[in-house]
């Protein structure tokens, strides 16, 4: 059997440059004011201007982070004595953590998130405060803003991963039947994958959602109706080509049945770049989850999930307690945009089109 | 000095901006003071009675007007308004539920009113009748008419065009919103063209409330025979200072000024009501200038529209927030030990401070101290005991302590619904909060089948006159969403009939309260404010329980 292998030919490694003595002060020098600044400008725009226009106090923040990425990328350059990827460090260290803190829930200090017998005598919309034991704050029924958010991202992402698996799943062995057996099979699956495809995805994922009972099953499903159609042509196309290699020939010739064939060469091959397809999808589930949720479909109050949590804003809320919807939408941005990133980092290694034999 | 990969910035400036959403969340929630609104922070722990209603200083605990119109009357011009809660499928007054949040204002700017009532100076007004008097012994009561007028069809309103509508009400076109009126009439009889007497079973000193409402609106007689009931329903006609022009249910109703009004010129063109709920999207509505006139009841949102020197009018009404329970066999709430389990968990302070901003009037009492002189109050929050009655249901029942609790789908009634579950289930319940999908669903599973558990609502009582026909349409009958029925409540609202001086309507009030405190047929957590507020017009004349007369209203420059 023929043995291919995949190179990445999109991304050269980085070159490993030593710096000499001087230039390794030079970035020691130049890091620690990047770090200063970064500090003294987010002290700045978070804290120190309070009162003052929003718009100077946004531009330290900003400033402050762009000098805070330069300060560790240098500090990182140092010590690795090349060029690291800061921004693939971010994304792995935020998902480390998020993933960390979703996964051991139960059993991290974290205030109450859902029972709200338990914070009657509570304070209602405080305010964040990092160094109290509300960090993030409180919502309106007096529940702890970071347990909520680490709780609902368990809602959002399990609804989204499971969405992703179930689509993948089910579109992948469909493409793949469609592409490898084509005839019949591959004519229906094809009508099917157009209606899928022809649905406008917000109103299909708002019929779906209405309905099925609530849950967070229920959710999965409906997102996955999001996923299927796109994957099976993905499949498809990929099993197309994958059948047309020389080794998925040689195991024909080799006497290997259809089935055989299919398991053993297609799908194994077509399976990197349904991956690649999934963490794409992935970030955009996220935020059809969260739609889903604001709506009022999905999970309801007083358990927590992003997209409620953002819906907790509307009737005069946001404008009073901002904090209410900034903490989940930005913890619900920065996932959605880590995936995204690592989502493509991934997809330049498996994709396809970026590849030679 | 290693080259700058030319795909670092923009990957660099996408995660500076990931990052400054994050860090900017944080700094924009920070406050210097790093503490809870002052206006939602921590309800007190006390476990003191919380039947003390509104407190004195609060400029919104009384029925009343907010404040003096301001700008020049200008003549001419459509008033826009959204004023109905609920939009109405059509406006024949015997198919309506008629109260002020049900559209009661645009009834009355179609057909007018027999008598209106100045809330303020608590009187009533002549309007389409001169008077409407009783004979002694309060069991008949003659109304004389305004002579010439006319509806707009062209045709007499006279005695026998009222004796018409009366009828009406008791026939088959009729939904029997008003039964325990109809039930009390034996008869109607005309004695000359301008004057109807009306026959009662019983004695009723208080019956020309009911002419400030639903009975009160006199359709063409005309009109309606020859429209049919369905059609009419869509067409009214009626004798009021508006005409309708075009009606689409669910969506909107335009009026066109009636140029043959009995009262003389009237200002607007026309007024175009709208139908839309959410009280915050319409005080924008109102602050942006798309509307001249809403309707609202959650008391942030009034503060909001009042601080911000909108005019409008309040109505102060009883039950303004109440928990329903159903009573009906079968359901674990027909026992009255778990409704007092539930009245005794609940504590009004707490929803007070967690979902009105400390601004609401929260109360336990059906008739509170403060609007009614009455001394016995209503059930005072008791957790422990609570708890007790839960524990004992629980066993007794073989029961685990769950119930659903429906709730209307409004940003306001969800957080309602969540802080009374939190309460609830601090006693002992699992409280399910089951949002229904629209306010019709809500209606019809509340109103009209009866499929829910506990639910939460809010009635239209208003006033000291009209009691016994409000309430009795509340704690007996077709339209009591609870199914409860206790004759010693049905007796104690009876007494109301004949009250006539403010002394014996404290004795009856405090007997109905005890009768309720009893036997609990619904849970009060609030005193409700319906208020009016508007914008860029003028000349808005108050009646009762939430109603408005337009015609003298006009647009302000």
């Amino acid at each position: 059997m023929l043995d291919v292998t995949v190179l990445d030919r999109e991304t050269p490694p980085a070159p490993a440059v030593t710096p000499t003595p001087v230039g390794r002060t030079r970035y020691v020098v130049l890091a620690t004011l990047e770090a200063g600044a970064a500090t003294a400008a987010l002290l700045g725009g978070t804290t120190a201007l309070d009162g003052s226009s929003m718009w100077l106090r946004t531009g330290l923040v900003f400033a402050g982070l762009y000098l805070a990425y330069r300060a560790i990328g240098h500090i990182a350059q140092v010590i690795a004595g090349h060029r690291v990827d800061v921004l693939l460090g971010l994304c792995i260290g935020w998902l480390t953590i998020l993933g960390s803190a979703v996964l051991f829930a139960p059993w991290l200090p974290l205030g109450e998130n859902s029972d709200t017998s338990k914070t009657l005598f509570d304070p209602s919309f405080l305010r964040p405060d990092l160094f109290s034991a509300h960090p993030l704050g409180t919502n309106q029924q007096g529940l702890d803003m970071l347990a909520r958010v680490v709780y609902g991202g368990r809602e959002s992402l399990v609804a989204s991963i499971l969405a992703v698996l179930i689509g993948t799943v089910v579109g992948g062995l469909l493409g793949v039947l469609a592409g490898y057996f084509g005839g019949p099979v591959d004519r229906v699956v094809g009508i099917l994958t157009s209606v899928g495809l022809a649905f406008p995805p917000l109103v299909l994922l708002l019929v779906v959602a209405a309905t099925l009972p609530d849950g967070i099953i229920s959710l999965a499903i409906t997102l996955s109706v999001f996923v299927v159609p796109s994957t099976i042509r993905v499949a498809r196309a990929n099993t197309l080509a994958v059948a047309q290699r020389d080794y998925t020939l040689a195991a024909r010739l080799l006497g290997a049945s259809r089935w055989q064939v299919a398991r053993r060469e297609v799908i194994p091959h077509v399976l990197p770049p349904l991956i690649s397809l999934g963490l794409l999808v992935l970030p955009l589930l996220i935020v059809a989850e969260a739609s889903l949720n604001f709506l009022g479909l999905g999970v309801a109050q007083p358990k927590p999930s992003w997209g409620n949590m953002i819906s907790e804003g509307v009737n005069g809320v946001f404008e009073a307690n901002p904090h209410i919807v900034l903490v989940p939408g930005a913890v619900l941005f920065i996932t959605v945009f880590v995936l995204n990133v690592l989502g493509q980092r991934v997809s330049r290694v498996w994709d396809p089109r970026h590849n030679k034999l | 000095m290693p080259s700058r990969s030319p795909k670092s910035r923009p990957a660099a400036g996408a995660a500076v901006a990931a990052l400054a959403v994050g860090v900017l969340a944080l700094a924009g929630c920070t406050s210097s003071g790093k503490s809870g609104n002052a206006s939602s922070g921590a309800p007190s722990q006390s476990p003191s009675p919380s039947t003390s209603g509104a407190p004195a200083s609060d400029p919104l605990a009384q029925t009343g007007f907010i404040r003096e119109d301001s700008g020049t009357a200008q003549t001419g011009g459509t008033l826009n308004a959204v004023s109905a809660v609920d939009a109405p499928s059509g406006y024949d007054p015997v198919k309506g539920v008629l109260d002020g949040l049900t559209g009661m204002s645009e009834y009355a700017a179609i057909y007018d009113l027999l008598l209106s009532y100045d809330p303020v100076a608590q009187e009533f007004v002549p309007q389409l009748a001169e008077s409407m008097e009783p004979n002694a012994a309060g069991n008949e009561w003659t109304i004389k008419l305004r002579p010439d007028v006319q509806f707009s069809d062209g045709t007499p309103l006279d005695a026998a065009a009222v004796k018409y509508n009366l009828d009406r009400w008791g026939g088959d076109d009729s939904i029997g919103y008003y039964y325990p009126t109809v039930g009390e009439i034996k008869s109607v009889t005309v004695s000359d063209p301008l004057t109807v007497v009306i026959h009662l079973n019983t004695v009723d000193r208080e019956l020309n409330w009911i002419f400030t409402q639903g009975f009160g609106l006199i359709g063409s007689p005309t009109a309606i025979k020859n429209m049919g009931e369905a059609k009419f329903n869509l067409h009214p006609v009626g004798a009021g200072p508006f005409m309708v022009s075009k009606f689409t249910p669910g969506s909107e109703l335009s009026l066109v000024r009636n140029p043959n009004y009995w009262g003389g010129d009237v200002p607007l063109d026309g007024i175009k009501f709208t139908y839309a709920t959410g009280d915050e999207t319409l005080l924008q509505s109102l602050q942006n200038g798309d509307l001249n006139l809403i309707n609202i009841q959650a008391p942030p949102t009034i503060k909001k529209g009042v601080d911000a020197g909108l005019s409008g009018f309040v109505w102060l009404r009883t039950e303004g927030s109440t928990v329903v329970m159903n009573e009906r066999k079968g359901h674990v709430t027909s026992d009255v030990n778990v409704r007092k389990a539930i009245a005794l968990a609940i504590d009004p302070a707490v929803i007070n401070e967690r979902v009105y901003n400390g601004v609401g009037l929260p109360t336990s009492s059906l008739f509170p101290a403060d609007m009614y002189g009455t001394t016995v109050e209503g059930v005072t929050p008791d957790m422990d005991q609570a708890k007790q009655l839960v524990a004992a249901a629980k066993t007794e029942h073989n029961w685990d302590g769950s119930l659903e609790m429906l709730c209307k789908p409004s940003p306001e009634a969800q957080q309602l619904c969540l802080t009374e579950q939190a309460m609830l289930n601090a006693a002992g319940f699992k409280i399910t909060v089951k949002p229904a999908a629209s306010t019709d669903a809500w209606v019809e599973a509340l109103y009209i089948k009866g499929e829910y558990d506990i639910s939460t609502t809010s009635n239209q009582v208003t006033g000291k006159v009209g009691l016994w026909t409000q309430l009795t349409q509340e704690f007996t009958g077709p339209y009591t969403p609870t199914g409860y029925n206790d004759p010693r409540m049905a007796d104690a609202l009876n007494a109301l009939r004949t009250v006539s001086t403010d002394a014996e309507l404290v004795t009856t009030l405090d007997k109905i309260q005890t009768v309720y405190n009893e036997t609990v047929p619904e849970v009060v957590v609030a005193t409700g404010r319906n208020a009016l507020l508007w914008q860029g017009i003028g000349g808005i004349i108050p009646s009762s329980n939430g109603t408005v007369l337009f015609n003298k209203a006009y647009l302000t420059s």
